[in-house]
């Protein structure tokens, strides 16, 4: 209880941000207002003035004023007081509202009197006005009235899982068929006074009888058409989702089973399925597909991985699609991460790119056993030659820096196409690092033996 | 390396848990593990452990809840995030939470000892990929940035972490730019405060910015 009150309170108290472990006297939560539950101690009648009285935070005395001041005025406020009754009620027995203790509705005792006095003022004009009325009108307004509220009783949103209880069918049609009971009654008195003031009261009263008889049937229906459509678009993501589990990480995991014996194959079989996960999962996919860099990179990474055996990992900072430059560059990286796996005995080889405006940066770094760049076999050289002369045709450059014990790192720059139609800075959100193009110097003479 | 960093493992896999406590072996003391930030919180708060090994995702939360409910707390510990997960909204998030480092599960042995015991001596961790993430994030470049000292990168430390995305360890950068290991720590920890503490758009919006472009 405590708990849920809490709860409540830091819900009402969200709108003026204040926190909800503010003591009771706090302003915010004078806008708490609950439908009060009829109070049997210290009643007279029924105890619907102490509820309310409690309810807003003025005098009982104030609300029993005003309740025979509305039977004063014409008899209708009767008819207000069996709807307020039933209405207190069953809010306690249903356990629609909360009984939690009223909160007082503003700072001091007067401003509550004064707001409550205001609103007592008005319902006494209200009803001394409809003292007009043909007061045979009555009793038959009540009849429907008590109709509605068993009728509401039954259907109310705390009431959506009650089962029938002792006269199950006479509870479900009692209600409806009082209402109606009223209600023709109501039509013949009314035709049969032949009053226009009968008349439009009337259309109005069963307009009104009628939203409210039928509103928690449509409550009802709206939310579960709510739920229904929740639960189908959950269903529809699942099933996507499902699918795409079946195609590959099911499939995988049997492909795996079957190559028990073969810890390479299911190595190769575990990344390429990491990989292809993490791009299905990764909301930047998207540019993968396309001919991005970072979507070649995946492939060759991929690729190399299942011939060689060695992981590769590759981070890439920026994008851009991939022209016939880059697609050269690319191959020629592509000539360095399979050297290093062939050759380098490196557990792992790192592939970094840098995209910026002017150019385009790739690193391959093996940690393997390096070479002396003089001391090269020729299949080694042809590789290193291969790569150096397909930079130099599209206008980069390649460095090759390696350290017997220590590991290789090739280096491979390619400028930036300039040609503004196929510029793709401008439809990928690539800014040059500060500083980029202007490669340090350190970093050329590094760490040659 | 006598020091021998006591450490609580955060993760809710049994099997991750083992299988991190077998990689780390003799070289750290593992003196708690939780499931979940509850948990996390708890054990932290009863055991103090020098570093936390953090999984990004929980079952009733994110490393991050647990790094946010830690720190308010007043628990003097540092946290080195440790997740299957390279999303960039992951990294950054549990990074600006105040993780000291990132590394992915696919790290070996030494490696994640190594990187243990530098969070357990105060610096910071950068994998390549955090590395790379960082380059792109203060990259693009902002029209005004509110606090300069945070918001860019200086030319030196943009430097170190090419060289961290490129793959390099902490004495491989000082050799290369002939440096102390001190001082790419100092570099290291320099960036990752500003990391944590910079306003700049892309590091709280990532994953927004990502889906953008």
């Amino acid at each position: 209880m405590r708990d849920s009150w809490s709860i409540m309170t830091s819900i009402t108290s969200h709108d003026s941000g204040s926190s909800p472990d503010n003591d009771s006297t706090n302003d915010s939560r004078t806008s708490f207002w609950q439908v009060p539950t009829v109070r049997p101690e210290g009643r007279i009648l029924s105890g619907v003035s102490g509820a309310i009285a409690a309810e807003v935070g003025v005098d009982v005395l104030w609300v029993r004023i005003t309740w025979v001041a509305l039977f004063a005025a014409g008899g209708w406020g009767g008819l207000l007081y069996v709807i307020v009754w039933g209405a207190l009620s069953w809010t306690g027995y249903n356990g629609y509202s909360a009984p939690f203790p009223p909160i007082a509705k503003g700072r001091t005792e007067r401003s509550r009197s004064l707001g409550f006095g205001m609103v007592a003022v008005g319902l006494v004009g209200i009803f001394a006005s409809m003292a007009g009325l043909p007061q045979s009108l009555l009793w038959p307004s009540g009849v429907m009235a008590l109709g509605i509220l068993l009728w509401w009783r039954r259907l109310g949103p705390g009431a959506v899982n009650r089962s029938g209880g002792r006269f199950p069918l006479a509870q479900a049609v009692g209600g409806p068929v009082i209402a109606a009971f009223g209600a023709s009654l109501l039509v013949f008195l009314a035709f049969g006074l032949n009053s226009a003031a009968a008349i439009l009261y009337l259309v109005i009263f069963i307009v009104v009888a009628g939203v409210l008889a039928t509103s928690p049937w449509w409550w009802r229906f709206v939310q579960n058409l709510d739920r229904e459509r929740q639960a189908k678009v959950l269903a529809d993501e699942r099933a996507i989702v499902a699918a795409h589990l079946h195609d590959s990480v099911l499939q995988t995991l049997s492909l795996i089973q079957h190559n028990a014996d073969d810890p390479q194959v299911m190595l190769n079989l575990a990344r390429r399925q990491e990989r292809e996960l993490r791009n299905w999962l990764d909301p930047d996919r998207a540019s993968r597909l396309g001919g991005s860099v970072r979507g070649h990179l995946d492939t060759m990474a991929t690729e190399i991985e299942e011939l060689y055996g060695t992981p590769v990992e590759a981070v890439v900072v920026g994008d851009c699609i991939v022209d016939e430059h880059l697609e050269q560059a690319l191959a020629a990286t592509r000539e360095a991460v399979v050297n290093a796996a062939k050759h380098s005995q490196s557990a792992q080889i790192d592939i970094y790119v840098e995209v910026s405006f002017e150019q385009v940066e790739i690193f391959v770094r093996d940690r393997g056993i390096g070479f002396e760049i003089g001391s090269v076999d020729n299949d080694r050289r042809g590789i290193s030659e291969s790569i150096e002369a397909r930079m130099t045709r599209i206008g980069g450059s390649s460095t090759v820096v390696s350290t017997p014990g220590e590991g290789t790192e090739v280096e491979l720059t390619v400028p930036r196409t300039v040609d503004p139609s196929h510029s793709v800075a401008a439809t990928y959100d690539v800014a040059p690092p500060p500083g980029a193009g202007q490669q340090s110097p350190d970093i050329q003479k590094g760490s040659h033996p | 390396m006598s020091f021998q960093p006591s450490v609580v493992l955060v993760d809710d896999h049994d099997l991750v848990r083992a299988g991190v406590r077998a990689e780390l072996g003799d070289a750290v003391r593992v003196i708690g593990e939780a499931a979940d930030v509850v948990e996390a919180v708890d054990a932290i708060e009863d055991r103090t452990p020098d570093v936390v090994l953090l999984d990004v995702h929980l079952p009733s939360g994110t490393g991050a809840d647990v790094i946010k409910a830690v720190l308010a707390r007043g628990i003097e510990t540092k946290f080195l995030a440790l997740s299957v997960s390279d999303a960039p909204e992951d990294v950054i998030s549990v990074i600006r939470a105040g993780a000291r480092g990132y590394v992915t599960k696919s790290i070996k042995g030494d490696e994640l000892v190594a990187a243990v015991i530098r969070v357990a001596e105060g610096d910071a961790v950068f994998s390549p990929r955090l590395a790379g993430f960082v380059i792109d994030a203060f990259s693009a470049t902002i029209p005004e940035p509110t606090d300069p000292e945070l918001d860019l990168l200086s030319p030196r430390e943009q430097e170190v972490m090419r060289l961290l995305a490129r793959g390099y360890a902490y004495k491989e950068i000082a050799r290369r730019l002939t440096i102390s290991i001190k001082t790419v720590e100092t570099h290291a920890s320099s960036v990752l405060r500003k990391l944590q503490l910079s306003s700049r758009y892309e590091l709280s919006n990532w994953a927004t910015r990502h889906r953008i472009v």
